[in-house]
Formats: structure tokens, C-alpha cells, sequence
């Protein structure tokens, strides 16, 4: 109490009396005084982790490190969705990212942990399982393997093991395919890749799954994190995306499943699978937003997995560009307070969350992913909603969103599956999807959209047309580059941030901290600009320190005596203040 | 209510003050900054990993006469208040604590007394400092149990004596200390009770306010006080909401050498890493300009059922203030980005140019890290319009020079010598037979133990026998690889290559096991297949040697590659190939391999992953899973997590059965080869990797200099080495993009620098060339100057020189212009002829080795530099005047409080 007003008083004298050495004053008052700024946060500053998901790991290291730029950290360990699961139901994670729920049809039944507080699942990104091999045919890298989904079920069923196996070379005539031994790459580590996979196989091949089953020891009726491969001596377990790529990569003669990202990242071919309509497809970000246009959504709200996908009819779509394995994963996230989870960090799951789901889906394309379509976004940011914490900002940019697709008048979420004015179900990449060579006008009639008629190997494409990562054998027939609808990037052409209503004037600075007026910074050149004017700001300032508190001071004195003539006693005026009293 | 209202003045009045004092060395330290040129910009990081700072602060532990700066003045006497004890000072602490910290401590112990520089102390961002501590009695080489560590921490300030933060406090508060987690190097092993937060017997506690902690077990450690008041929960499992184990920046315990000596790397947490620390004034977050570093010595014995935090062992701390640079965050989420994608080597500097450029420019970069060649691919396709690349994409587009830099193999090295030191005095017989010439010299050897080794000398035949398996330790280790009669007989590691000691004669004696991890066998390598990748095989292939080397030729010692990594073709050793080939068929053919292995040569650069690992290698261990080599050198995400891995002496191998009846998440039955994430203590790292030299930067890793065949050249990276590489790029495989030329170790070129392009399609709309054409913009200029401001160009890259910058604004005219061809007259063309005009951008030029570096070309780049320049020298000014306003309305304030007063009393 007695100490504070002393300090006050040196610090109010300082720059009077010390003029001349202001610098040494200066050096050792911005040592001593650590300024303490608080106020309402504008974004979270609390730091989260998770883990889980490495299907999903390329994904979300592109989010994490989009959000670090932008001030919030998030940590993500990609150490497969079991781990997450585990990890988020004991607390020891503040979310999980993984392909399958706690609980249904669908869970693993080898998950030994469930949350004891609320939770919800937020979709995250979509993506098609990859089949990547390594296969030398006459000496070279072979890029074109069609396979088959009975095929596919054989070998990782164990029972095609040999390259040259007449399922093999039904899809693949005229190719010298090699009498080598088959070597099965699985994941040794529980994944969502790899439960997605085997549900695939136990609803489209239950027989192949019993006979796998049968061999392994696995629960035939049930898939499985964790991939069945004991006692098959052509199969081989690795650990992680990264481990059965790098295994893949370097070991001829092998095939493995994972997430496309993971071929596209090593430059690897994938096997086109044949879908239903017969056609031989990769897992495109377009080929995927066709499939899924089929995923049942869990839509009772008052299920622990609303929003958890049924994939049942995606399997078997007859769409020609459809692309069968595909599916989504979800974040899994706290639906209330627990243990360390506090609204602090809520707020910043939330803003991750919302990011991921608009912006961060812009770039899902380029990643071997595929963005999610605007009804699973919108149902995704009410599941966002709910978790405890989530700030202003964030609802705002929520309720923004939900607004725009209403009114259809604004993207404003920036998603690339969704036009203004559209059904918020309509996936803008399923018009622009091109169809496969070979599928003709009638074959693509019943399902192109709107009469457009995207052909594969487009040039001028905004989506990536046949991305086969080798060159693309049937991309090769370069027809109608200037596809209409298919040109541009969807959702990057607007000269108008539709956000924030800006038209992209770069020069322009909203609303930076504080003294960030740049139109101020286009006159820097000149003499007189806004640095003089700080000068003679503090000469002001300085002038008026020095003067106006003792001016004020003997006019209130005045005012005082002729108010209350009595000075009392022993307070405050004793002490001479400031040094205009001299 | 009137001494609130004095309250409310004074801390105004003081607010103003801060903000002004703030200001003010920025106005009047303009000129003379300026004129001091790169000191503390980061632009001298090099290859010994160290950095200069004009900020470096040194303090003594013992400092009778109170010679350390102000602010870090901890007095070992009564003067020293100790807080949470009831008011108790230094006296009061236990004469034997006392005594054993001065005998150990002290200025009399015989060394001088413990004695710690910190390398940079102000402008502080996320980033590593050096600590150099030296002066400690007690220290013991490897192998001998020292009796002293030492712990480091980061805490934010002091409270009040009600517990709230506070601002004016002269020291910091044990409470306020980010440590208790157990740093990361404690991962997977025991968790000692002097790295915790609980208070077990300190007699200096009961009667405090920290009685309710005195010796308590369970959640009833000390609460971490985050700066907004907060209060965590028990750090002891994962109740604490502020940090964590895998979160925390502490480091649980530094071993001295035995001259008495340590040096350790520290990294400093933003309010954006720790928002409980919250250091670094940020808008709108509850943060502060400054924090503390505070090292706490230990001596074994001494309280150990205490953390750190009690407070006699509190009351030995060094303590060093730390200021920290305001905090520019990017551009919010909901707006919509810039996007690229594409080379790891540019992800450092896109994370400051991302916050600089919204600041800026309200720009919203998105930077996406992909490896080059799939991101050309993507780019090609249509799937990105704008591609970070060292190679052309197949289309057309608009290449502007981004950045320079290179992949490095960073290391973390502590010298260990191979006769260890023992309780029993050598003899000099035995001095003989660890290869030195007498006792002194070994003892003097024995005495570096310890020490980080920062001048670490490889070749590119080196290299390849880091990366293809060819010591002996990278092939088979404890868990049951089998080994066959040609993996013993070469050397266990790079520590007893021949090859190795003559480039590094100072290392003669270094041991092959520095750690309990092998780890100098192989480099800690990226799974992400990159630009950067092929150039480290391009500069082995160009090497006569290195090239036949992988060709299966042997070395002059006599080492030939490992059997299955050869390319088989024998070129470079024509004569004896009928005799390698034989031997190396015999010992492919002797050695137990997988089913899978299908036996063909490799080539190089490899087609597959950005480094080869053929399976040719499997252990059964019993009933278990096999063991393979992608268990036991796994691939990591990127060269980024490589180089982090290396910062914190992680290995990673899944050297760990985990069976399924211990825990049933390690499905399928019996289990599955996981990775203990142990980490290497710090005086016994031994790890390298291939990481970008912005990532070695960043941690402050040293890292390897690139030597000619000979030897007679070595050159390390830095900014200076880049530069003269960069003069020696030529024409690449498209109009305005560059790639290395011929190597020159003579000339101090760095044979591994690459240009990175940002290639942006040429049929984007005109808003969005327009866009790109104003990020770039900022990039080639702002984002050019070497500094650690958000906009700035990081450490671990060399500005671009002027044929570059030149290229760069021609290219960017283009883009903005929509101009067809970037490619024909001027552009590309002109500065494209590097090779003549060479000379002229790098003036100090060849003579000068690693050391000159002075290349900052400053005068290029005139116009757009200085509109810039204004920008960003835009916010400094105005925190004085701001603050001496509100210095002003406090002052104005006496006057009338005093009338208030006299008022209401009267």
C-alpha cells in the first residue's frame, strides 16, 4: 500500500527529470516492467493434442500446421485410430481421430476403453482405401494392375498368392504378369484403414472373410482393427502408413492397402479397382465424392454415433466413376468438461474443428483426400457446437455459414464441393467428376449432372482428373480441354472474399492490432509521414506532463480552498507533488 | 475507494511507462541497429550450430559482489527472500544444503564457480539458445557417476503475496514455473521425484503457505500458476490443462563433463507453445513481454524427494530475464487462403512469412507440405495452382525464386572417448593401447568427455555408407537379426571407419557407442520423397568415389557396400569385378533372407522411397512377430520431424516386443514390435539425420561439413556457402528455373544449396495471378531480410542473391501482367547467365572458407524494400507517444484524485 504510490511517483517523474538519458532509463524500465496485456481472447490459446488416425494423418498435419500460422497450436501423434481411441477415452488425449465408432455394427470389438463423459464424432475428411504395389514386369515398374474387388478379396484372403493367378491376369490381358510369389503388406498397428478394409470384405465377400477368418483365428462375423495375417507365410505386418509404404516402396512383388496420400506421397501406382458399373477407377478426390454420395449418415441425433457413416451402398454404386473402398473419417471430441478438458481447450478444438471443416478442406484435393460435401460440413459444425467452450468467434463463423448455404447467397465456409444457391447435398464435384475411358455418351447419360459430360484425361479440369501418380493410363487421351463447369478451381474464383464481404484490395488491412493502418505505409516515402507525426506527438505529450498536472493541481487547489478552506490533517498534500511545485 | 482510485493512476501511469519505455529503444536504436548490422538476426547460423546474439547474457551463481545484470541477481545470503516459506530468507536454509551448494557452486570450488551464458536473451521467438555452463565441480566423465545435474525451465513472473501475477515483481515465483512433467527425454523410463512438483521434506515448508503440499503423495503436488491466475491441476497424470510431458520444455536433468563443463540447447516457449507461460505479448491473450530462464543446480543426495520448486533448493537458482518479441499471428482461420504446396526445405520460412504477410498485407498464405514431386504432380493436374519446387513441373508456369537453402545432416554428438574414464588411474601401458601416447594425453582426451562436437567432417563416400547399411551396427543388433560372416568383419560404425578418422583426426579416439543406442551407423531419414532427397544422391553420384562406392567398389580400406544395396555394376573397379561380384554373390547367398526379398540390384537415385531399405532382413524371435529392418531403421514423416528428432536424441526403432497378454492393445496375438521412444541423455547423444538446414537452424544442431574425396576442401552450410553455390547454379530443364551446378569445395560452395521456386500456373484468373503476384512480392523482399520477426527470412536460408531477386521481380511482373511467356527475352534469360555474372554476387568470393558470410546483398531491390521497410517500421513508433498519453491522463489524475480526497474528507 505505502509502496505503491511511491513507485508511481518516480515513474511519473522519469521522463521529466531524465531527459537527456532517457535511453539508460528506458533500457532498464523495459527490463523491469514485463507489461501485462489482458483481455478477450480472439483466438484460443490453449494447447491441444491428439492422435489417432494416420489414414487420416496427412490430413490433419496439413490443419495442424495451417493453424500454427495462424496463432493456435494443435499436437497430432498418427499413431493409428486404436491408439486414439484409447487414448481419448482415458483422458490421456483431448481428441482422437479415427474411421469407426466406439460402439455398433462397426466398433472394434478389441477396444477395451470407452469414455466415461460425453462425446460426439465431427467428420473430418474423406479419402478411398489405395491398394499401392510394387510389381516389375519385364524389368520395370508395372503401373496399369487392374484388379478386381473379387480379386482384391483373394489376396488379402490369402488366397491368390501368386502375381500370375488367373484372377489376376482376367483384368490385366496381354501383360506378362510374373509367376512371383504375392507378398501382403497389412498394418501391424490397430488402424481405421484397416477396419474399414475388412468391414469391406465381410459385407461384399463374407466367404473369403470366413475363409480368412478360419486361417487366422478372427471373429468371422466381425471386422477388425487389427489385420488377421497369423500363419499366412505370404503376408507381412508393418507398422504405420509410413511402414507399409516405405515396406511397399522397396519390396518388388508386394501390394498393401492405406489411404491414398501414402502412394501419391512416394510415387507409387495404385491398382484401379473394378466398381460396379465395371469400370476400373482410382481413388480421385472426385471418384471418392461420387462414392460417397451413397454413405448412409447416422442421422439420430440422439445416438452416441450420429454422424457415423454406413457404407453399405457405397460399395456396390453403379455410378461408372464411382470408386468403391471409400469412406470418412471423423474427429472425435469431448462433448462436456473432464479431467484436464476445460472450455479452454474446447475453444480450441472448436476453432481447429471449424477450420479443418471449411478452409482445410480446400487442400484436402491435392493431398489424396477428398473435401466433405456441405451437408456432412453442416452437420459436423452442430456436433462443433456442442463442444463446451467453443468461442464467439468460432460460432460466428458457424452461424455465418449456415446462413449463407440458406440463403444461398455465399460460400462463406470457402468449401470446394459446394456452390452458392445449391443444395447443400449436391457435391459440385460429383457433376465435374470425369467419367472413365471407355464409358460413352450413353454409359455417362444417367449420371452426369446437369448434362455435363466431364471426359477422363480432361486437361483443364479444376479437379485432378485420372490422377493415376504414373502418368495415368487412361488419362492419356487428351480431349475438350475447356470443359465447361470444369474449369478453375471451385470455390478460388471469387475476386470477392465471400466471408467477409472484402473485395480483394491486398493493400486493404482489416481490423490488424493495433497501429496497423497500412494506407498510412503507402506515403512512407515522403518526408513528413506518421513518424513525425509521433514525434511531434510526444514533444506534446512531454511538454504536457511537465506542465499540466501542476497547472491542474493549483487550479483544483484554488477550487479546493474556496470549497473547503480547511485542510485536514496529516494527509496527503504534505507531500510536494510533481516538480512544477518548484 | 480513494485508494483504489491511487491504485488505478499509478498503474496506468506505469502502463503508459512499459509501453513508452518500449518504444523507445526502437526509435532511438534505429540507426544504430541498422548500422550494427546482423548481430542477433540469425543470419551468421552456420554449421557448428551456434548463433551470435548481441543479447547473450552470462551469469554466476556465486556472486558476492552483485556483478550480474540487475534483473538476474539471485543473493546466496539473508537479502534472499524465499517465497512460500512464511517469510524466511537464504539464512535459514540448512548449513549442510548451504555448504555442499557452495563447495560445488561456489566462486572458491577450485574451477572457478558455476558460471552459465545464455546466447540470446531478448527478441525471443519460438526458438532454441545455447547454454554454456562451466565452472561446476563434481562433473565425471562418461561412466563415472557425477554427483551434480542441473534442471532448466521456463516460468513467467512473481505474484503477489495474495497469489495473483505480478507485472512489477523483481523475481520470478517457483508457482509460475512451466516443470514437473518430466521433459520428453524421460519417456519411457522412471520418473525421478526431483523432476516433480512435490514437496516431501523441505523444512523450510510447514508453516508456509505451501504447508497443504508438505509431503504429500498423490494429486497433491504444487499446482502450476499459469499468468492468467489459473491454477492447473495435479501434474502427476493428466490433470494439469498447461502442459504436459510430451508439451513441456523442460529439461529434467543436465550432466556436467568432467572439466566441469556442459552445453546444452534450450528452447524457449511463446505464449503460442505454452499459453500458460504465456510470454510474448499478444493481442488479446493475457501475455507479457518478458519471462525467466531459471536453472536450478542439483547435488545428489541433497532434498532428493523434492522438485526443484522447494525452496531451499529454489534459493540456488540462476535466473536469467528473458524478453520476447510481440507475437504476430497469421491471418484468422475464416479467411480464405493463398494456397501452395509443395517442398519441405521452404516450410520454416513459409511459417514466418504467413503471420508477416498478413500483417502486411492482409494475405492469407496456405502453405501445404508436400514432397516436390508429388506436389508437381498435383500441380500439373490442376489439383494446386501455385507449387513450392526445386524441379520444373510438366506446365507452363510462372517460376519466381523463393528461397534458398539445402538439406543437411544434422547431428547431435557428444563426445565420448573409447577408453572411458575409471576409478583406477590408467597405466601407461594401457594408455598405449587405447591408442594414445601417454596418461596425460588420455586423461586430457577424458576431460572432453562430454562435450558437444561441432566441426563433424563427412565425404560423400561416407555418406553412402551411412545410408546403404554398410556398418556394422545398422545391420544386426540385440533382438536376433542373423548374422553372417560379412556384417562382422566391418566397422561396427562411422566411429571406426578409417575412412572417417582420417577426415576427423580430432575425433581419433571417439568410441563407436557414444550411446546405449547405436546410433552413428546409420542417418535418421524422411519417408517423404522430396527434391531435396535426389540432390544428396545427385552430389554422391558426382563424387567418383561415392558413385563407386554404390557401384559395389571398395574403399581404400577395403569396405565394400552392403552386399544388397549394390547396383552391381562394378564401375569404377572394372578389374576386380569378377571378384567383388563373386564375393558379393556369396555373401547375398549366405544370408538367411525373408520370403519376400526378391534379389535385384538397386539403382540410384532410387525410384521408390527417397532412400532405399530392401528387406532383405527378417529375425524370427521365436513365436513372435519377425523382426525386420523396417522395424529397426523405420522412415520418418519428414525431414523437419528428422531433424526434431536429432534436437532431442530420439532414435526411433521398434526395438520393443509389445505382447498381447501384457496389454491387449498390441493386437494381434502375440504381439507387435513397437518403439520405446527412449531418448538419449544429454551427454551421451549420438544421432544424425537429413533434415533442411532451416530445421538444424532452428534447434541450434550442428552439422556436417561436405568434404572434396580428398579431403583437402571442406565446406559446411551457411549463408555465405549457399550464396557462392547459388552463383554456380545453371540452366535448368525450364525457362527461369536454375538447378546446381558443378560442385566447388575450393570455393566455399555448399555442394547441397537448391534453389526453390514458387511456380505459379500461367491460366489463372487475373484476381488470382494478382493475389500470388502480391504474396510473392512480399516474399522476395520483406521475406528476404535474415531476421526472426514474422515476415523475416528465418535462420537456415541465404537471402537470394541478385540474379535471383532479379528473376524473381521479372517473373513476378509476369505473372501480375499475365504476360505469355515469362520464359523469353529478359527474364530468364539475362540473369539466367549465372555462371558469368557469378563473381558479382558474391564480392568476398571464393578465398574466405565458411566463415565470411557478410553476403546480405543489401542495395538491390531498391524501391519496393523501402516502401516496405516503412511498413514495418510502422509499429515501433508509436508505443511512445501511446505511452507517454497515458503517462499523461495518470498525471493529470494526481491532481484531481487529490482534490477527490480532500473532498470527500472534508
Amino acid at each position: 500500500m505505502t509502496r505503491r504510490p511511491t513507485l508511481g511517483r518516480l515513474s511519473l517523474r522519469r521522463p521529466t527529470l531524465r531527459r537527456s538519458t532517457a535511453a539508460t532509463v528506458a533500457a532498464t524500465l523495459i527490463i523491469s516492467a514485463g507489461a501485462l496485456f489482458a483481455a478477450a481472447a480472439a483466438v484460443p490459446t490453449a494447447r491441444i493434442s491428439g492422435n489417432g488416425s494416420s489414414w487420416a494423418g496427412n490430413a490433419m498435419s496439413d490443419w495442424v500446421s495451417a493453424v500454427k500460422a495462424q496463432g493456435v497450436t494443435v499436437d497430432f501423434t498418427p499413431d493409428g485410430s486404436s491408439s486414439g481411441r484409447k487414448n481419448f477415452a482415458q483422458g490421456l488425449a483431448d481428441f482422437a481421430v479415427s474411421e469407426i465408432p466406439y460402439t455398433g455394427d462397426t466398433a472394434d470389438p478389441q477396444d477395451s476403453a470407452r469414455p466415461n463423459f460425453k462425446y460426439g464424432l465431427v467428420p473430418a475428411v474423406a479419402g478411398g482405401t489405395s491398394f499401392m504395389y510394387n510389381l516389375p514386369v519385364g524389368g520395370k515398374r508395372f503401373t496399369k494392375l487392374n484388379l478386381s474387388q473379387a480379386a482384391l478379396a483373394k489376396i488379402f484372403s490369402g488366397q491368390v498368392t501368386k502375381w500370375n493367378d488367373p484372377v489376376i491376369a482376367a483384368t490385366n490381358p496381354g501383360v506378362a504378369l510374373p509367376a512371383q510369389r504375392i507378398t501382403v503388406v497389412v498394418r501391424s498397428d490397430g488402424s481405421g484403414a484397416t477396419a474399414q478394409f475388412t468391414l469391406w470384405m465381410l459385407r461384399q465377400f463374407p466367404g473369403d472373410y470366413a475363409k480368412l477368418c478360419a486361417k487366422t483365428g478372427c471373429n468371422k462375423s466381425h471386422a477388425t482393427s487389427y489385420y488377421p495375417y497369423q500363419g499366412l507365410s505370404n503376408f507381412t505386418a508393418q507398422s504405420g502408413s509410413n511402414g507399409v509404404t516405405t515396406y511397399t516402396s522397396n519390396t518388388p512383388y508386394t501390394i498393401n492397402y492405406d489411404e491414398y496420400s501414402y502412394a501419391l506421397g512416394v510415387g507409387f501406382p495404385v491398382a484401379k479397382i473394378k466398381n460396379a458399373a465395371g469400370f476400373y477407377t482410382v481413388p480421385t478426390d472426385s471418384a471418392v465424392a461420387v462414392a460417397l454420395s451413397q454413405a448412409k449418415i447416422n442421422m439420430d441425433k440422439t445416438s452416441l454415433n450420429y454422424l457415423s457413416q454406413d457404407l453399405s451402398k457405397v460399395y456396390a454404386y453403379k455410378d461408372p466413376r464411382t470408386y468403391p473402398i471409400s469412406a470418412y473419417s471423423y474427429l472425435i471430441v469431448p462433448k462436456q468438461t473432464h479431467g484436464s478438458f476445460n472450455t479452454g481447450k474446447g475453444a480450441t478444438l472448436g476453432y481447429f474443428s471449424t477450420f479443418s471443416l471449411c478452409e482445410g478442406q480446400r487442400t484436402m484435393g491435392a493431398l489424396g483426400y477428398s473435401p466433405l460435401p456441405m451437408n456432412l460440413v453442416l452437420a459436423a459444425m452442430d456436433q462443433v457446437l456442442a463442444i463446451p467452450g467453443v468461442d464467439a468467434a468460432t460460432k460466428k463463423q458457424i452461424n455465418n455459414t449456415k446462413a449463407g448455404v440458406k440463403s444461398g447467397t455465399s460460400n462463406p465456409c470457402n468449401n470446394p464441393t459446394f456452390k452458392p444457391g445449391d443444395s447443400p447435398s449436391h457435391n459440385i464435384l460429383t457433376d465435374t467428376a470425369p467419367f472413365p475411358a471407355g464409358c460413352d455418351d450413353a454409359c455417362a447419360a444417367p449420371w452426369a449432372h446437369k448434362g455435363i459430360v466431364v471426359r477422363g484425361g480432361g486437361a483443364g479440369g479444376g479437379n485432378t482428373p485420372g490422377a493415376n501418380p504414373t502418368g495415368g493410363a487412361s488419362g492419356s487421351d487428351p480431349n475438350n480441354p475447356g470443359v465447361p463447369g470444369g474449369g478453375g478451381t471451385p470455390g478460388a474464383n471469387q475476386g470477392c472474399d465471400p466471408n467477409t464481404g472484402v473485395c480483394s484490395d491486398p493493400a486493404q488491412a482489416a481490423g490488424g492490432p493495433l497501429p496497423q493502418n497500412t494506407s498510412a505505409v503507402i506515403d512512407g516515402q515522403s518526408t513528413w509521414g506518421s513518424v513525425q507525426w509521433a514525434l511531434i506527438l510526444c514533444a506534446v505529450f512531454v511538454f504536457l506532463l511537465v506542465l499540466a498536472p501542476p497547472l491542474l493541481a493549483r487550479s483544483l487547489d484554488s477550487r479546493r480552498r474556496s470549497a473547503a478552506p480547511a485542510a485536514p490533517a496529516g494527509s496527503i498534500p504534505t507531500q510536494p507533488h510533481g516538480p512544477g511545485q518548484a | 475507494m480513494s485508494t483504489t482510485l491511487v491504485r488505478i493512476r499509478v498503474v496506468t501511469a506505469l502502463v503508459g511507462l512499459a509501453i513508452a519505455a518500449a518504444g523507445l529503444p526502437a526509435w532511438i536504436g534505429t540507426s544504430s541497429a541498422a548500422a550494427a548490422g546482423a548481430a542477433g538476426d540469425g543470419s551468421d547460423w552456420s554449421s557448428t550450430g551456434l548463433s551470435k546474439s548481441s543479447s547473450a547474457v552470462t551469469v554466476r551463481w556465486d556472486d558476492p559482489d552483485d556483478k550480474n545484470p540487475g534483473a538476474d541477481r539471485v543473493p546466496r545470503d539473508g537479502r534472499q527472500l524465499l517465497p512460500h516459506t512464511g517469510g524466511q530468507n537464504y539464512d535459514a536454509i540448512s548449513g549442510s544444503v548451504v555448504s555442499q551448494y557452495f563447495d560445488y557452486f561456489g566462486k572458491d570450488n577450485g574451477l572457478g564457480g558455476l558460471k552459465m551464458t545464455v546466447s540470446q536473451t531478448r527478441d525471443l521467438v519460438n526458438q532454441s539458445v545455447n547454454l554454456d555452463i562451466s565452472g561446476v565441480k563434481g562433473g565425471a566423465p562418461f561412466g563415472i557417476p557425477s554427483p551434480v545435474s542441473l534442471q532448466v525451465f521456463q516460468c513467467w513472473g512473481g505474484l503477489t503475496d495474495s497469489g495473483k501475477p505480478d507485472p512489477g515483481a523483481a523475481d520470478p515465483d517457483p508457482a509460475t514455473c512451466q516443470v514437473g512433467a518430466g521433459d520428453p527425454a524421460s519417456h519411457g523410463q522412471a520418473f525421478a521425484l526431483s523432476n516433480s512438483r512435490y514437496i516431501n521434506s523441505d523444512p523450510l515448508v510447514p508453516g508456509g503457505d505451501w504447508d497443504k503440499y508438505f509431503n504429500k503423495g498423490g494429486k497433491n503436488d504444487v499446482p502450476f500458476t499459469a499468468l492468467t491466475g489459473t491454477k492447473s491441476g495435479s501434474t502427476n497424470g493428466s490433470d494439469n490443462q498447461f502442459f504436459n510431458p510430451a508439451t513441456t520444455n523442460e529439461v529434467s536433468s543436465i550432466q556436467v563433463s568432467a572439466n566441469g563443463t556442459a552445453t546444452r540447447q534450450f528452447e524457449v516457449q511463446t505464449s503460442l507453445e505454452s499459453a500458460g507461460l504465456g510470454c510474448g505479448l499478444r493481442r488479446g491473450v493475457t501475455s507479457t513481454r518478458s519471462c525467466w530462464l531459471v536453472v536450478v543446480p542439483r547435488v545428489s543426495g541433497v532434498l532428493d524427494q523434492n522438485g526443484p520448486i522447494a525452496p531451499s533448493l529454489w534459493a540456488q537458482r540462476l535466473q536469467v530475464k528473458l524478453g520476447f518479441r510481440d507475437i504476430v499471428a497469421g491471418c484468422p482461420g475464416g479467411q480464405s487462403r493463398t494456397l501452395t504446396v509443395g517442398s519441405e526445405l521452404l516450410s520454416i520460412a513459409a511459417a514466418s512469412w504467413t503471420p508477416g504477410l498478413c500483417a502486411a498485407k492482409n494475405i492469407a498464405l496456405g502453405y501445404t507440405q508436400l514432397g516436390d514431386p508429388v506436389a508437381r504432380t498435383e500441380f500439373q493436374n490442376g489439383a494446386a495452382d501455385a507449387v513450392l519446387t526445386t524441379q520444373p513441373a510438366d506446365k507452363p508456369a510462372y517460376y519466381v525464386p523463393a528461397g534458398l537453402s539445402a538439406p543437411v545432416i544434422a547431428y547431435a554428438l557428444s563426445y565420448q572417448p573409447n577408453c572411458a574414464a575409471q576409478v583406477e588411474p590408467y597405466t601407461e601401458e594401457q594408455a598405449h593401447t587405447c591408442g594414445y601416447a601417454s596418461v596425460a594425453d588420455l586423461d586430457a582426451d577424458i576431460l572432453r568427455s562430454g562435450t558437444l562436437v561441432r566441426n563433424l567432417k563427412l565425404d560423400a563416400r561416407l555418406v553412402a555408407k551411412l545410408l546403404t547399411q554398410s556398418y556394422a551396427f545398422s545391420i544386426f543388433d540385440q533382438e536376433g537379426f542373423r548374422r553372417s560372416g560379412w556384417m562382422v568383419h566391418r566397422p561396427v560404425s562411422i566411429a571406426k571407419d578409417p575412412e572417417f578418422l582420417r577426415l576427423n583426426p580430432d575425433l581419433a579416439h571417439i568410441s563407436p557407442t557414444t550411446s546405449s543406442v547405436n546410433s552413428l551407423d546409420h542417418l535418421v531419414l524422411a519417408a517423404l520423397r522430396s527434391d531435396a532427397a535426389s540432390a544428396v544422391w545427385d552430389w554422391i553420384l558426382k563424387d567418383p568415389d561415392g558413385r563407386a562406392f554404390l557401384n559395389g567398389c571398395p574403399d581404400p580400406d577395403g569396405l565394400v557396400i552392403n552386399p544388397f544395396y549394390s547396383t552391381r555394376t562394378y564401375q569404377g573397379c572394372e578389374d576386380q569385378r569378377a571378384a567383388l561380384a563373386a564375393q558379393a554373390d556369396a555373401d547375398r547367398h549366405d544370408t538367411p533372407k525373408p520370403a519376400s526379398y526378391a534379389d535385384l540390384p538397386v539403382t540410384y537415385p532410387p525410384d521408390g522411397s527417397p532412400f532405399p531399405l530392401p528387406g532383405w532382413q527378417e529375425a524370427d524371435v521365436q513365436d513372435n512377430p519377425p523382426y525386420t529392418v523396417f522395424d529397426f531403421l523405420p522412415r520418418v514423416d519428414s525431414m523437419p520431424v528428422a531433424g526434431r528428432d536429432v534436437a532431442i536424441g530420439y532414435v526411433p526403432r521398434s526395438t520393443n516386443l509389445c505382447l498381447t497378454v501384457l496389454d491387449v492393445s498390441c493386437q494381434p496375438a502375440p504381439g507387435k514390435w513397437t518403439d520405446p521412444k527412449s531418448r538419449q541423455s544429454g551427454d551421451r547423444l549420438g544421432v544424425m539425420a537429413i533434415t533442411t538446414a532451416a530445421t538444424a537452424a532452428r534447434f541450434q544442431l550442428p552439422t556436417a561439413q561436405l568434404c572434396s574425396s580428398d579431403g583437402s576442401h571442406c565446406v559446411g552450410a551457411d549463408a555465405g556457402s549457399l550464396t557462392r553455390a547459388a552463383a554456380r547454379f545453371v540452366d535448368g530443364d525450364a525457362p527461369g528455373v536454375e538447378k546446381p551446378g558443378s560442385t566447388d569445395y575450393a570455393a566455399g560452395a555448399y555442394p547441397l544449396a537448391q534453389p526453390v521456386y514458387v511456380g505459379v500456373s500461367k491460366t489463372l484468373p487475373q484476381a488470382e495471378r494478382e493475389a500470388y503476384a502480391d504474396a510473392l512480392n512480399y516474399v522476395v523482399t520483406t521475406g528476404q531480410k535474415p531476421g526472426f520477426a514474422p515476415g523475416s527470412l528465418p535462420p537456415g536460408y541465404a537471402p537470394l542473391p541478385k540474379s535471383m531477386l532479379a528473376q524473381a521481380k521479372a517473373a513476378i511482373a509476369a505473372l501480375r501482367a499475365g504476360s505469355g511467356q515469362t520464359s523469353t527475352p529478359g527474364s530468364s534469360d539475362g540473369p539466367g547467365g549465372t555462371q558469368t555474372d557469378a563473381p558479382a554476387d558474391a564480392p568476398s568470393a571464393p578465398a574466405g572458407g565458411p566463415t565470411a558470410a557478410p553476403v546480405t546483398d543489401g542495395p538491390q531491390a531498391a524501391p519496393q524494400f523501402v516502401t516496405l521497410a516503412a511498413g514495418t517500421e510502422h509499429w515501433p513508433k508509436w508505443p511512445l507517444p501511446l505511452g507517454l498519453g497515458i503517462a499523461l491522463i495518470a498525471g493529470l489524475a494526481g491532481p484531481l484524485i487529490r482534490f477527490r480526497n480532500a473532498f470527500q474528507i472534508g
